[in-house]
């Protein structure tokens, strides 16, 4: 659809109804409406440069009517224009106005990211669009459109999809992704769609703590990781009380460390970095297998 | 992506709408089209007014969840 063929279906539309209702271009990026009138719509190019990227977005204000029966029949037959209008694939008639964001490109990069997953790792379309949601909100972040960024994930909190948008979110925030598709080349069954349903369930390389876990959930699952001999585990923690969280696992772990008589496998803290996403404070701190012994605890530092 | 038009109609209410476009909502708010129910693509379960996210008119293809509207205009990449 070109813009002059969004303009034919304006011009239509706007010329039948224009008693009857109030049309306005919408900028999808700030809500801001402009009233179409006569005069903007001669111009034909200002429709263009008003319509930010390829997302036209018109606002139907229709005006109280005094007549009931005739307002009815008027609507029946804006509805009517505006379903033989807009052909299937071409557009939509929205309902929840936070709706537009959702169809924003992605940053280039982020997008190609998403194009080699799709083509490399294969991953089916559920997970690609819960992707394409937890970049979006990265790209909101990164842009430190932080408002933006907390609508949309307020949003996926209500969708039937959050938790696997959230662990996509992870996965994206945390830097993985990129991570996936390179160690894919030497591991070709790695990251595949049938693998990242394993790895939905269980990543043994990381852990997200969230609002529900207690500090002891945390060693918990340390311990699994530990069962399986995993040398590197990354705990990622983002706001204040998952903050709290971490430094109270730790602090369980440290505990461990003291108790031990014999020379025993446990992580030890070879990395903790602060830092914000948006405003919020994060932390994440890279803990390393090694055999520790009663005396290598005593001289730990 | 291609050039899209989003409608948003202010002054009908959805339902008023819905029902402009011929579906039929029984008493409970569930949506009917030619008899049948509308079914959400993502879990298969019957769609409500309230669940309604958007209407791709031509097809009338009912997008009610985030993920559906997301899939709807990635696929049109």
């Amino acid at each position: 659809m070109s813009i002059s063929l969004v303009y034919e279906i304006l011009l239509n539309l706007f010329n039948k109804f224009k008693d009857f209702s109030k049309f306005f271009i919408v900028n999808p990026n700030t809500g801001e409406k402009i009233e179409i009138n006569d005069n903007i719509l001669k111009n034909q190019k200002l429709i263009g440069e008003n319509v930010t990227q390829n997302i036209n977005i018109v606002n139907i204000n229709i005006l109280p009517e005094q007549i009931p029966e005739e307002s009815n029949s008027r609507k029946k037959e804006l509805l009517k224009d505006i379903e033989k209008e807009v052909d299937k694939k071409k557009g939509a008639l929205n309902f929840k106005k936070d709706n537009k964001f959702l169809t924003k490109h992605l940053s280039p990069q982020k997008k190609e990211l998403v194009k080699n997953i799709k083509k490399v790792l294969k991953w089916d379309e559920e997970k690609i669009s819960a992707l394409f949601y937890a970049l979006r909100i990265c790209d909101l972040e990164d842009d430190q459109r932080c408002s933006g960024a907390q609508e949309l994930y307020n949003k996926i909190n209500k969708s039937k999809k959050k938790d696997l948008i959230k662990k996509m979110y992870n996965f994206a925030r945390s830097g993985y992704l990129e991570g996936f598709l390179f160690k894919h080349i030497f591991e070709p069954l790695k990251f595949t769609n049938e693998d990242m349903d394993e790895l939905l369930k269980f990543f043994p390389e990381a852990i997200w703590i969230n609002e529900d876990m207690i500090p002891y959930n945390v060693i918990l699952e340390l311990k699994k990781r530990l069962e399986l001999k995993i040398n590197n585990v990354i705990i990622y923690a983002r706001g204040n009380n998952n903050i709290a969280t971490l430094h109270n696992a730790l602090i369980l772990l440290e505990n461990e460390w003291k108790n031990i008589t014999s020379p025993t496998k446990s992580y030890m803290i070879s990395n903790h970095e602060k830092y914000m996403i948006c405003t919020t404070n994060a932390e994440k701190v890279a803990l390393e297998l090694q055999t520790l012994s009663p005396y290598k605890e005593m001289n730990k530092d | 992506m291609k050039d899209l038009l989003i409608f948003e109609i202010d002054g009908m209410d959805k339902k008023e709408i819905l029902e402009g476009l011929g579906f039929l909502i029984d008493e409970n708010g569930y949506l009917y089209r030619d008899g049948k129910p509308i079914l959400s693509k993502i879990d298969n379960t019957k769609v409500k007014v309230e669940d309604v996210e958007m209407i791709v008119p031509g097809s009338l293809e009912v997008l009610s969840d985030p993920i559906e509207v997301s899939d709807y205009f990635s696929d049109l990449e």
